[in-house]
């Protein structure tokens, strides 16, 4: 007998006997569904974590950081959420291999495909940002009434006075220096009273009391020799 | 009267095939066989039988047909599963990795069929591809394969291999670089 023939008589007879059958269509459909359903949750997930991610930036005041120059910016990276953000990179790309196994997207280059991902959920994030879903959470698990995730929440709060970074409200202002307490009505967990000696760029006096300050600096016996100081912007109170 | 089953689209055959005619499956057979043993003998540059594999990629085939989509050709999409098995055996065979990182595919340029020297030069070109073959890596070697002797578009490259289609012409560019230096 022929190899050609061989080959099919071989792979008929397995059909005919049985031992091979034909996957029905519904299965096809099932399995269709179940990768757009898993890879909707993986999406939501990934927007969760990435606009997690800009809201603990954002609600922590460590953003302002940024622009307290070369040593803000080295403490800005230090204290950035590096864990959550790799989580939510490594969703987005098993998002994208998903979609790149399941569709027709292996026709885009690597770098639109990834790269429009990813752009499309910073833009979304930025969406959920305008949604009170964040603000409620951190509300509920300062008030130890969230479920899930409460870890996530109480770390914006967490103080960062090791590394140099103080948030107080001014209590008094002098001619060349002013203090900052602990506001015992915010969660933040800052504790104490400074006296922070601000860089000669800083315009003392248009500080005022009861305002909120983030503080970058060195602190010894009570008193921090600031190199950046920021008003906290009232939506951030 | 109807059409012979010989003389039917493969479309229309794999139609057939979905409603459990397995005659049809057999004429698909006939039809694919001779090419998918020729595309692993190249692509596994190999002298051992590869009976088995193709044998394998026809009952895939088989057990999958419902999932492929009749207004679609049905070219890619065999050879996309004899590209999968082909691939296995390779993996298997050479101890390759599995996972393998191609920065060809970061690739955002689009690529232009067909080559602007045309029909002679891939005429040429197909000469110097049966000759040195066995020299490329089996990353050039199938892309070569599939436009050459199979001669498929790039388009259909596309779909077999799962790759865009600037990935296509730049693995095809280089392949041919390779094959010169070598022949």
């Amino acid at each position: 007998m022929s190899e050609e023939h061989n080959i099919q008589k071989k792979v008929l007879d397995k059909i005919r006997a049985g031992s091979v059958g034909m996957r029905s269509h519904a299965y096809f459909v099932a399995r269709a569904s179940l990768i757009g359903i898993t890879a909707g949750l993986v999406l939501i997930f990934s927007l969760f974590v990435l606009s997690y991610v800009f809201f603990s930036i954002r609600e922590s005041g460590t953003h302002l950081l940024l622009t307290f120059g070369a040593h803000g910016v080295a403490t800005f990276a230090a204290l950035f959420p590096w864990a959550f953000f790799i989580l939510c990179l490594l969703l987005l790309f098993f998002l994208g291999e998903m979609i790149r196994r399941h569709t027709s997207a292996y026709r885009l280059s690597l770098i639109r495909l990834f790269g429009g991902i990813l752009s499309g959920s910073i833009a979304l994030s930025a969406l959920i940002m305008l949604t009170p879903l964040h603000s409620s959470f951190l509300s509920a698990a300062d008030h130890d009434r969230l479920p899930f995730l409460k870890s996530w929440y109480d770390q914006i709060h967490r103080s960062h006075t090791d590394r140099g970074i103080y948030r107080g409200t001014v209590v008094t202002v002098a001619t060349s220096s002013f203090t900052i307490a602990h506001n015992e009505t915010d969660p933040d967990s800052d504790e104490g009273t400074w006296t922070v000696e601000p860089p000669t760029n800083f315009n003392i006096r248009a500080l005022a009391v009861g305002e909120k300050v983030y503080v970058a600096g060195t602190a010894a016996a009570g008193t921090i020799r600031a190199f950046g100081i920021r008003v906290v912007p009232p939506r951030l109170k | 009267m109807d059409t012979p089953l010989e003389q039917k689209t493969d479309e229309e055959l794999v139609r057939l095939v979905q409603r459990k005619n397995e005659t049809a499956f057999g004429v698909v057979m006939s039809r694919y066989q001779p090419k998918l043993l020729r595309y692993g003998r190249k692509f596994l540059s190999d002298t051992a039988p590869i009976e088995d594999v193709v044998q394998e990629v026809f009952i895939k085939a088989y057990q999958n047909i419902q999932s492929f989509d009749t207004a679609r050709p049905f070219s890619p999409w065999i050879y996309r599963i004899a590209h999968n098995m082909f691939a296995n055996a390779l993996r298997a065979r050479d101890r390759l990795p599995f996972i393998t990182v191609d920065l060809d595919m970061f690739s955002a340029h689009t690529a232009y069929e067909i080559d602007p020297a045309g029909d002679e030069e891939r005429g040429q070109t197909r000469a110097l591809v049966e000759r040195g073959l066995a020299s490329l890596s089996p990353l050039y070697r199938e892309v070569l394969v599939l436009y050459y002797i199979e001669q498929l578009s790039y388009q259909e490259i596309t779909e077999v291999l799962h790759v865009p289609i600037g990935t296509v012409g730049i693995r095809l560019r280089r392949a041919r670089e390779a094959l010169k230096k070598y022949v």
